[in-house]
Order: C-alpha cells, then sequence, then structure tokens
C-alpha cells in the first residue's frame, strides 16, 4: 500500500508529457470492460427510470406520462399477487433446498469412502439448464403416463392433477426449485463446514455430545453467515426464476404460479406494454434491496 | 470397540442417506434417458418400465431431421464460444488496470464495477432489449443477431473481481522486473500476467460457459426468427410441436443437456476450487 502511494506521487511531481499521459493510461485497460458494462447494466438502470415515466403512444412514439405507470402498478392486484407467489416459492423452495443441502453437506463433510464422488454427481442438477430440468419434471409429473401419478396410485392414491390444480401446481413448482437449490448449495455449505476449527468438535466429543447434538450446536451456528449468504442468494434467484414456470406451468393455472418476473415479462413482450412492463421491474428493486438489507441486520445481529 | 460399533453404525447411516440423495437427484436424468430411447407406445406403457427393451437410437436422428436443433445447437455454441472469449480478455485486462495501474477515477470506476454485481440482471432486461433495439447496424439495431445475443455477458462484474482477487496474490516484483526488462504495460499482462492467472481464467470461462449455455430469457427476448435461436429455446418451442411424443422431447433435452455436462465433467477441478472459494469468500 504504502508502495503505491509513493508510485502515485512519483507520477504526480512528473510534468513531462510523457508521464501525463501515463496518468490516464489506465483507461486503456479499464476502458473497454467499463464501456460494456455502461451499455449493459449502467444505462438500463437509467433508462428504466426513464422509461417509468413514459408511454409508448398508439404512433409508436414515447410521450411524458407522469405518475400514471405507478398509479397503474398500485392498482395492479396480480403484480401484487405475483410478488406474494413468488415469495412463497421462495420461502417453500429455500426451506426444503436449504436444509436438504445443510444435512447431505453435513453427511459428506464425515468424508465416508467415496464422498468425493456423491459430491461431483449431487452438482449435476446446478449445472443443468432451467428449461432441460422442467422438461424433465414435465414428463415426470405428467398426468397419464407420468411416473409421479403411478408412484401415487401403486401406493393407493388417487392420481393428481399435478401442474393443473392450484395448489398442486405451486407445490410442484416449489419441488423443482427445490431440488436444484439443494443441489446448488450442497458444496457451498460443505466447504463452509470443512473450515470449522475441528477442536469445537473435540471439545464436544469430550462432554459427550452426540453427532445430532454436534450438528445443532457446532455446525449449524458456526455456518450462519453462509446461511445468510444463500438465503439472500436464494430470494433474488427466486426473482429472476422464470423458465421452470414458463413450461410447467406458464402461470397457470389461475395465476396460481404468476411469478413476478413471469409477470412483467407477460406484460412486456406479450402485452407489449413495455414502459409498464419497466415500471414494474423498477417497483421490484426496493424490495430486493429491502430483503438484503434485512437478512444484512439479521445476520450482523447473530454474528456479534 | 463400542466406538468402532458407533462408527460403523454411523457410516451406515452417511451412506444410506447419501445414496438416497444420489437417486433424488439423478433419477430424473436416468428416466429422461431411459424415455428418450422408447418407442411412443413404450413411453406410455402402464406399468413404466425404465428402459425399453429395444433401444430405439433412432430417436436421436429423427430429432435432428428437418429440425432447428441443430442449428440452434451451433448458435449456442458461437454466442457462448464469443462471450467467453470477450469476456475473458476484457475483464482480465481491467483486472488488471484496477489492480496494477494508478489513473485517476480509478477508485470511483471498481466501485462502479461492483456495484453491478448486485444489480439482479433478469430487472434490466426490458430497458436492455430496448437499447439493443436501437444500436446501430439495422432498422432493429442488434435483434437477432449474435452480437446482440452475446452483449449481457460479454463483460460481468464478477469476472472482473474475480481476476482482479486472484490478482491480489501475485507477487508484483514479477511486473515490476519485466518493465525494467522494457516491457510496456500490455507486454506485461499478456506475457507476464495472463500465463500467471490461468486457474482464474479457467473458472470465469466456466462460470460464463454456464450462464450463456443456459440462459433462457435473454435468448427468449432477442432472437426474433427460428434460425437465430439458441438450443435452450429451440427445446422450448419443441414442447409445443412435439407435445406428447415423449421419446422425441426427452430426446431433444438430453442432447441440449449434454453439452454442460461435458464440461462440467471435464472442468471438476476448476468447480471444486471455485465452490470453495464461494464458500469461504463471503464470510
Amino acid at each position: 500500500m504504502a508502495n503505491r502511494v509513493e508510485d502515485s506521487e512519483g507520477q504526480r511531481r512528473g510534468s513531462g508529457k510523457a508521464k501525463r499521459r501515463n496518468r490516464w493510461q489506465g483507461y486503456l485497460f479499464v476502458g473497454p470492460a467499463l464501456l460494456v458494462l455502461m451499455v449493459t447494466s449502467i444505462i438500463p438502470i437509467i433508462y428504466v427510470v426513464w422509461m417509468s415515466f413514459h408511454r409508448e403512444t398508439p404512433s409508436g412514439e414515447s410521450s411524458f406520462a407522469g405518475l400514471s405507470n405507478f398509479r397503474q402498478l398500485f392498482h395492479d392486484t396480480l403484480f401484487f399477487k405475483s410478488i406474494g407467489n413468488t415469495l412463497v416459492y421462495t420461502f417453500a423452495s429455500a426451506a426444503l433446498g436449504l436444509s436438504a443441502a445443510l444435512v447431505l453437506a453435513a453427511l459428506l463433510s464425515r468424508n465416508v469412502k467415496g464422498s468425493k464422488w456423491f459430491q461431483i454427481l449431487f452438482f449435476v442438477p446446478s449445472v443443468t439448464s432451467e428449461v432441460v430440468t422442467a422438461m424433465m419434471f414435465l414428463w415426470l409429473l405428467d398426468y397419464n403416463f407420468g411416473l409421479f401419478n403411478y408412484v401415487a396410485e401403486k401406493a393407493g392414491f388417487e392420481r393428481v392433477q399435478w401442474l393443473l390444480d392450484p395448489e398442486l401446481a405451486m407445490l410442484s413448482v416449489v419441488l423443482v426449485g427445490a431440488w436444484r437449490g439443494a443441489s446448488y448449495n450442497t458444496p457451498i455449505f460443505l466447504s463452509a463446514i470443512q473450515n470449522i476449527p475441528g477442536d469445537l468438535y473435540e471439545a464436544a466429543s469430550i462432554d459427550g455430545a452426540h453427532a445430532v447434538q454436534k450438528f445443532f450446536r457446532i455446525t449449524v451456528p458456526m455456518i450462519v453467515p453462509i446461511l445468510s449468504y444463500t438465503i439472500i442468494m436464494a430470494f433474488i434467484g427466486s426473482f429472476q426464476m422464470v423458465a421452470i414456470v414458463d413450461i410447467l406451468t406458464n402461470g397457470g393455472p389461475l395465476d396460481s404460479t404468476m411469478v413476478t418476473l413471469k409477470y412483467i415479462w407477460r406484460q412486456g413482450f406479450e402485452f407489449n406494454n413495455l414502459n409498464y412492463a419497466a415500471t414494474l421491474s423498477l417497483g421490484l428493486l426496493p424490495i430486493l434491496f429491502l430483503i438484503t438489507w434485512i437478512q444484512m441486520k439479521f445476520s450482523d445481529r447473530r454474528a456479534q | 470397540m463400542d466406538m468402532k460399533k458407533a462408527k460403523r453404525w454411523a457410516d451406515g447411516i452417511t451412506y444410506g442417506l447419501l445414496a438416497l440423495a444420489l437417486i433424488g437427484f439423478m433419477f430424473p436424468f436416468v428416466w429422461m434417458l431411459g424415455t428418450a430411447v422408447k418407442t411412443p407406445a413404450e413411453a406410455m406403457a402402464w406399468p413404466p418400465k425404465l428402459f425399453p427393451a429395444k433401444p430405439q437410437f433412432q430417436n436421436y436422428a429423427g430429432i435432428f431431421d428437418g429440425s432447428i436443433l441443430l442449428r440452434s445447437m451451433l448458435n449456442s455454441v458461437i454466442v457462448t464460444a464469443g462471450a467467453i472469449l470477450v469476456n475473458l480478455f476484457l475483464a482480465s485486462l481491467a483486472a488488471y488496470g484496477f489492480e496494477r495501474m494508478q489513473f485517476p477515477g480509478r477508485k470511483f470506476w471498481f466501485n462502479v464495477v461492483l456495484a453491478t454485481m448486485m444489480i439482479p440482471s433478469a430487472l434490466l432486461i426490458i430497458p436492455l432489449f430496448f437499447i439493443v433495439k436501437s444500436l446501430p447496424g439495422s432498422a432493429f439495431g442488434w435483434l437477432n443477431t449474435y452480437q446482440g445475443l452475446m452483449l449481457p455477458y460479454a463483460v460481468t462484474g464478477f469476472s472482473i473481481f474475480l481476476f482482479r482477487q486472484f490478482l491480489l496474490g501475485i507477487p508484483k516484483e514479477m511486473d515490476e522486473a519485466a518493465e525494467m526488462d522494457g516491457c510496456g504495460k500490455f507486454q506485461t499482462y499478456l506475457w507476464i500476467i495472463v500465463p500467471m492467472i490461468r486457474p482464474a481464467i479457467g473458472l470465469v470461462a466456466v462460470f460464463t460457459f454456464l450462464l450463456v449455455w443456459n440462459d433462457y430469457l435473454w435468448p427468449l427476448a432477442v432472437s426474433r426468427t427460428e434460425d437465430m435461436y439458441t438450443a435452450q429455446i429451440a427445446l422450448k418451442f419443441f414442447q409445443g410441436q412435439y407435445s406428447t411424443n415423449w421419446p422425441l422431447l426427452m430426446a431433444g433435452a438430453s442432447v441440449v443437456a449434454l453439452p454442460s455436462l461435458v464440461f462440467y465433467f471435464a472442468l471438476q477441478r476448476f468447480f471444486q476450487q471455485s465452490l470453495s472459494n464461494l464458500g469461504t469468500g463471503v464470510k
């Protein structure tokens, strides 16, 4: 650090033309990347605000619309319903997926023979696209010939409309989300567990604690920071999830699986209300920031 | 003796639960592969069988025959490879600039890079769509073009950040020695830094591959005609085309899944490393 300060002072003292050009040379290196980030991230953020205050006229031109898009948003029950659906999806799939991942990570951390192979194969769902995942489950959940209904019938239940019954449809989407979440978070938890100092467990063993006690008294409290990170990621991920819903249910039945991004997409690209869709995107930002903020407060308190 | 017995029990339970999870994670794939080589009648047989008596490998030929699958796979390869190359070059170059050079506004711009990592990209799809539509090139800008499909992944804040973290661990004496020998900044980057950050290059390549190959919403927005579909979009449209021909649908799904799986198993090393970084880096 000290070195760097000296460097920059040395450059400042230099007065030749070459030295002055040197001062800006860094931009040759960071400039191209910054230019792309400007186009793909910074300008869109500004533009989404601009779009929210405008409307497309029938002639295809934009005109200032004041707060009318926002007024529409506040009366848009389907938008709020979609947020509710997304939250239900997030809570349920995160609760299922993260607890499964935690248990699997704890089991893998016992390092039994072959656990490396389990670890490698457990991650396969995470490298598979949402579209392929949804296709596989679409087939498993098929009413007439799907394996789920076959097993249900074998077990003495009646076959069910997994994707056409409003409550079961959400459950199906949650299951697929949990399946992916369990896969994705297992290695994250595993490396967190492996970083817990071993003497904690030894001390607990001397005090006579058994495996389950050690899991809840040592493992779980020690990985709270990682846990809160994975929860934030699950929330943010849920608000970006759309392909699974698109293929399994298309948002239905009766909008029961209409998640927010799907609704934004529908407004923008199916109903061609791009300005209103931009407003909805903007409306979602405070919610995402709020979630992150709550989560940070929560993990701060737990850490103390 | 008692301890040993307890350990045997614990190991047994561990194996039991891990095996159960393995079935849970792997079964949908096995079922997909089994269905992909069945006849339609076999797929609808009751009770269902895992694998058919005689595998119908011609289903795989059938799925390519006269369909957009081959073209869309090729599109995906082009877009993914292009995005990886551009991202690797621009991100590592920027990371080198931020970490090894002094210039006015350096801190500010690096914070901007970090901030872009926090923005949920899906929320930017609508404005980005408009921007891409108005880029110079044609009446529809970059819509329905390879460069339009690539643009959002051309540089990510995450890859700049990752390269920069990696550079922090490389002693400055290396580049200083090179500059002493008369290397310019760019030559130092190219001949000294790039060979030393190979592990980070592998990591960014892996992440970019999965991001681009598996993405759904952006190519759905940008591709306007069938010949510009990516593999994921083509697969989604198969759903409508083959609605209840499950063997063909599953054959298509397994073909689209294959490249990610090959990539994953071939680059195991980088995955293990990246995930443990993820686990420890954010504490």
